[in-house]
């Protein structure tokens, strides 16, 4: 073909939209724990580890860069949120909405929600069951919104059983102790899985 | 800012490009003039618990723009307060915009008070500019609203400003301005002085103008801190500077500061037409009935807009009737226009219509459509939306999911995290309930800063998780002793195992402990005085805590999830 085809070629073979628009940034050290290194549009995912191991932290850094380029996250459920924790990641409360409530009615909170909000954050203190976890997976598909199931503890083992786009799961966390200083640098273990990997991922996160 | 990108030979063609001589009518301190307020009562207009407009007798008492609407009543006793309210001051200058109608069939209102018209036609069929300008003087003299008032508040311009004459005729027991220059930025400006400002003479006129006319206080501060004090200044550094520096903002104030503003600009960024037409069948008389019918349409057409990444700033509102009158009129805004602005200017625009000034006829009958076109737009909102602006610009679809969800959970359950001052953990942050009109109070620019420290506040890094209330814990020493706090602040025996059965954590083992910290809050006030002891744990997996002593039992305060 001649060049000067080309040009006409372009509008047949433009993007429907733009790679951006698939996906959400994350900050530079979450990038090799997520299938194409940033948060895709309409996946979900789930975020787990025991209380104290960092998952919360590991939401939160989730979601911050992704709040800096302007999106709004909505944190659903019972969990008990440390919004100083959240401030000092550079996360700017204004664009967050919590809504407290049960596990019957965070779901479909959580469902109502992803239609506006870009990121919801869902948080129970049970399992998901197969029914939910694919309506939930589907509303997330059709707003292009992404939906992370947070959990913190150890009991439930399948947590979104329609399937994750990702899993990160914090395994443990080692703080550094200096002499009688209040805690203040750890590394978390952090084990990340997603069903394009041949086999799971395992990575020291410093820092969180 | 605007939407507009433009390589340097094309700036040239915009200096070279004349802009349309423009009329500009405001009438200083509206919001009291409509109320018939006098100049020397004081009074003030409060919008979000600040002050946003004052008189001059209010000022003198020492009340500014921006004070807290809570440091008012030390001021003053016969202070009066009133309520912005956007409708009522559009409502009350419709008389003024029916008057500027009578010269020009499309009159731009810019904010209540102050409005305007091209006057190229105007000023051909009415004799030249000057006698179309006395023409205008003497048609808004006869309303009420003109007279009297602020002989005190006139202001001069600047003395080294040039090219510009003053309207002699306007005399000082009047209460409008009136300007007249190329483009309405710099009319506007001309019109606080009564000024006429020659063709061509924009730039010389506005150079010595303080920076403080064209931007708001933020930029003003960074600018002055860089030496820029004056508008001229602006025009010595070269626009890659200012845009590499300050963005579109610098840009746009370095059109500014040349005096390029309007549509002439804009008309070649905007590429695409953007405008709806909304047909109504059966005709429609009533205004309320007709913005009725067209919301739906408005918010559609709105959130196309939004999905385009674009932002009215200046639209046009025309209707016919079936008796084939037209009244259009173009409404511009600082701020992105959202649709219930735009309702509420079409609204406006309808009542004014059907209810002409004494002499002028209404409309024979029914509207049959509505037409709304956007001239004028940017492309990112001014400054990121937060959940509070969501309410002001045209973001339906965040709004909407709030909505719904609420409706499924109740209203106590939606909440948004808040900032306040504390020592704890837990009093750091507030929940409170979602409104939208919540964050009337919420100061500007980073609160943490302004926060002065709290005496023995948890240090360092905060807690991921915090509970609220607090949940039950125990602390054992080696030989399974109960930890206590004595009064002198110690620990009674050493800690070695923790457990909080609700988390279901059995046993954990300490690895180390810091503190206490005894603390004694609100010791002066004997209902709600408590003394406490904290403590920060971090157990031999890994796990670092933080928990209080209070009343002999230990409690789970926050863990650094």
């Amino acid at each position: 073909m001649k060049v000067t085809n080309l040009t006409k070629l372009q509008g047949v073979v433009e993007p429907a939209s733009l790679l951006m628009d698939q996906r959400i940034d994350v900050l530079g050290h979450l990038r090799d724990l997520l299938p194409g290194g940033s948060l895709k549009r309409g996946s979900v995912g789930v975020v787990y580890g025991d209380f104290g191991s960092g998952a919360t932290s590991m939401i939160f850094s989730l979601i911050s860069q992704a709040i800096s380029g302007g999106s709004f996250v909505g944190l659903v459920g019972l969990h008990s949120w440390g919004f100083g924790a959240a401030a000092d990641m550079g996360i700017d409360l204004r664009r967050l909405l919590v809504v407290e409530c049960g596990s019957n009615q965070a779901i479909e909170a959580a469902s109502l929600l992803l239609d506006g909000f870009d990121i919801v954050v869902l948080s129970l203190n049970r399992d998901i069951d197969y029914k939910n976890s694919r309506s939930l997976a589907n509303r997330a598909r059709v707003s292009k919104s992404i939906l992370v199931y947070l959990y913190s503890g150890t009991s439930v083992l399948n947590h979104l059983p329609y399937g994750a786009d990702f899993s990160i799961w914090t395994k443990a966390s080692r703080w550094e102790l200096l002499g009688s200083t209040p805690v203040s640098n750890r590394s978390l273990v952090v084990q990340a899985d997603s069903a394009k990997w041949p086999n799971v991922r395992s990575k020291s996160v410093v820092g969180l | 800012m605007r939407r507009r990108s433009f390589s340097g030979g094309e700036l040239f063609e915009l200096e070279t490009k004349p802009l349309a001589r423009t009329l500009v009518i405001s009438y200083r301190g509206w919001p009291f003039l409509s109320r018939s307020i006098p100049d020397d009562q004081a009074a003030v207009v409060i919008k979000d618990a600040r002050v946003v407009a004052l008189t001059s007798t209010a000022r003198k008492l020492g009340v500014s723009i921006g004070d807290r609407a809570i440091t008012l009543a030390s001021a003053s006793f016969d202070l009066i307060c009133i309520d912005d309210d956007f409708d009522f001051d559009m409502a009350a200058f419709e008389e003024v915009v029916a008057v500027a109608e009578s010269f020009c069939p499309e009159v731009e209102v810019f904010s209540p008070g102050v409005c305007g018209f091209n006057v190229k036609g105007p000023s051909r069929y009415f004799g030249g500019e000057k006698a179309l300008l006395s023409k205008v003087i003497d048609a808004l003299s006869e309303l009420s609203v003109s007279r009297g008032s602020s002989a005190t508040s006139i202001v001069k311009p600047p003395t080294t400003a040039k090219g510009y004459h003053l309207v002699s005729e306007l005399l000082s027991n009047l209460s409008f301005g009136v300007g007249l220059a190329d483009g309405p930025f710099v009319a506007k400006v001309a019109s606080t002085f009564s000024a006429v400002v020659e063709a061509g003479s924009s730039r010389e006129f506005i150079a010595p103008f303080p920076i403080g006319i064209l931007i708001d206080e933020g930029e003003v501060d960074t600018l002055s801190k860089v030496g820029v004090n004056h508008v001229g200044q602006i025009l010595d550094i070269p626009r890659d500077l200012m845009v590499e520096r300050f963005g579109k903002v610098g840009s746009r104030l370095y059109e500014l500061a040349r005096g390029v503003d309007g549509d002439l600009v804009e008309a070649r960024e905007v590429k695409k037409r953007h405008h709806v037409r909304i047909d109504l069948d059966p005709p429609e008389t009533l205004s309320q009935a007709i913005s009725f019918a067209i919301r739906a349409k408005v918010d559609d057409f709105f959130s196309s807009l939004t999905n385009e990444g674009i932002y009215p700033l200046r639209v046009r509102i025309s209707f016919e009737t079936e008796t084939t009158e037209a009244i259009s009129r173009v409404w511009s805004s600082s701020v992105p226009i959202s649709p219930s602005f735009l309702i509420s200017y079409v609204r406006r625009q309808l009542e004014g219509w059907q209810n002409p000034a004494i002499g002028q006829d209404p409309p024979r009958s029914g509207v049959i459509y509505c037409d709304i076109e956007v001239m004028e737009i940017t492309s990112t909102p001014f400054v990121q939306l937060d959940l509070y602006q969501v309410a002001v610009h045209p973001q339906d679809r965040v709004l909407r999911a709030i909505e719904r969800a609420r409706d499924k959970v109740g209203d106590g359950a939606i909440k948004v995290p808040r900032k306040r001052a504390g020592r704890s953990p837990r009093d750091q942050f507030q929940l409170l309930n979602w409104q939208l009109d919540l964050f009337e109070e919420e100061p500007k620019g980073d609160s943490a800063k302004d926060t002065p420290p709290w005496p023995g506040q948890v240090p360092n890094v905060k807690p991921s998780m915090v509970f609220d209330p607090m949940v039950e814990m125990e602390m054992t020493s080696e030989g399974g002793l109960v930890v206590g706090v004595s009064s002198g602040g110690e620990l009674t025996c050493s800690p070695k195992f923790f457990s909080v059965p609700s988390l279901g954590w059995k046993k954990r083992e300490i690895e180390r402990i810091l503190g206490p910290w005894p603390m004694n809050e609100l010791w002066w006030d004997d209902a709600r005085r408590r003394r406490l002891a904290r403590v920060q744990i971090v157990s031999r997996d890994g796990v670092a805590l933080n928990a209080v002593m209070e009343a002999s039992k230990w409690h789970l305060e926050a863990i650094y999830d």
